[in-house]
């Protein structure tokens, strides 16, 4: 079913074919895939994303690069996020609470 | 056909009773960690969060050049995967409106968590995937790293086995996915579904290359473990 290896496959067939789920040499003949197939069973489903993810990421690698040179904390980088994202929504027209 | 798909990687990909994707390729998180390291200094491979921070400490008070991890400053899906691990809703939708709430309680603990280890100087704060980072891990300066199977590299020695921790996720990390649409065109993950993006993007693919055949046997991984 699959050839080569750069993915994690969504489709379960996949996650339990041999390439995937078997033993790997580099990791000293761990499965791997086993570990990570488990992880998948129980990520949160209902995790939602928001509609301007790509400044929300933006900011927040912003205020993180000061927070870790002692420029704030990262606590006052997700406050800072906090208030560009509404303002950011606000401007685009969406309708925002908090 | 939802049956054969990973059960958060289809809620993705649907709303109400609509298909708009169909999910490829996923990014549950485990750590992936220097069984030598920890060997080397006897220091227990951490269960918990709170024993990842002991542990950074041990780690670098037994060698002030190791450091457990980095934390990449600028690498905010990788940041929301630790959140949307710990529950943490970056957004609602309520009624007609977006309600936002970026620091949301469980947040900000994910916040308070790594900048004690970061005001402490107990982890690294370097760019992932730059040469300075790729160095750290080629020397054991860095031990862990939390991440995506896609790192997984390819390699031919074996070594010891390591059994998954025994505190075992009840909601694991997850760094991203991406999907294909009808049109088979592959999206950039976050554009289609507002998915973190590591595991498709194109520096993501050149790990495997890049991560030394030297680690061959050093690396084990397991899963990540709640709060």
């Amino acid at each position: 079913m699959i050839k080569g290896n750069n993915l994690y496959p969504a489709y379960q067939p996949a996650l339990n074919s041999p390439l995937v789920s078997g033993p790997q040499a580099f990791f000293g003949n761990q499965a791997i895939g086993q570990v990570f197939k488990d992880t998948s069973a129980h990520v949160n489903v209902n995790f939602q994303w928001g509609p301007s993810m790509e400044q929300v990421y933006n900011d927040i690698g912003d205020q993180f690069a000061n927070a870790v040179i002692g420029r704030g904390t990262l606590s006052d980088g997700l406050n800072a996020v906090q208030q560009s994202t509404v303002t950011y929504l606000q401007k685009q027209g969406f309708s925002v609470t908090t | 056909m939802k049956d054969q798909f990973v059960p958060w990687t289809w809620k993705q990909v649907t709303l109400g009773n609509a298909v708009y994707a169909i999910p490829q390729d996923s990014g549950p998180m485990g750590l992936f960690y220097r069984e030598d390291i920890f060997k080397k200094y006897n220091i227990s491979v951490p269960t918990t969060w709170a024993q990842y921070a002991d542990a950074a400490a041990k780690l670098h008070a037994a060698d002030p050049n190791v450091y457990i991890t980095d934390f990449p400053p600028r690498q905010p899906g990788w940041f929301t995967g630790l959140v949307w691990q710990a529950g943490g809703p970056l957004f609602t939708i309520s009624g007609q409106s977006w309600k936002v709430s970026i620091n949301n309680p469980q947040s900000q603990q994910v916040a308070s968590y790594w900048q004690d280890l970061i005001s402490r100087k107990l982890i690294k704060t370097e760019p992932d995937f730059a040469n300075a980072w790729f160095h750290d891990l080629q020397s054991g300066a860095v031990a862990t790293w939390i991440t995506a199977p896609v790192a997984s590299p390819p390699g031919s020695r074996e070594s010891g086995v390591l059994v998954p921790s025994s505190k075992m996720l009840r909601r694991p990390l997850v760094s991203g996915a991406s999907h294909l649409c009808p049109s088979g065109r592959r999206v950039k993950p976050f554009m289609a579904t507002g998915v973190a993006l590591r595991t498709s993007s194109s520096r993501l693919r050149s790990i495997p290359s890049r991560l030394p055949s030297s680690l061959s046997g050093s690396i084990a991984i397991s899963r990540v473990w709640m709060r």
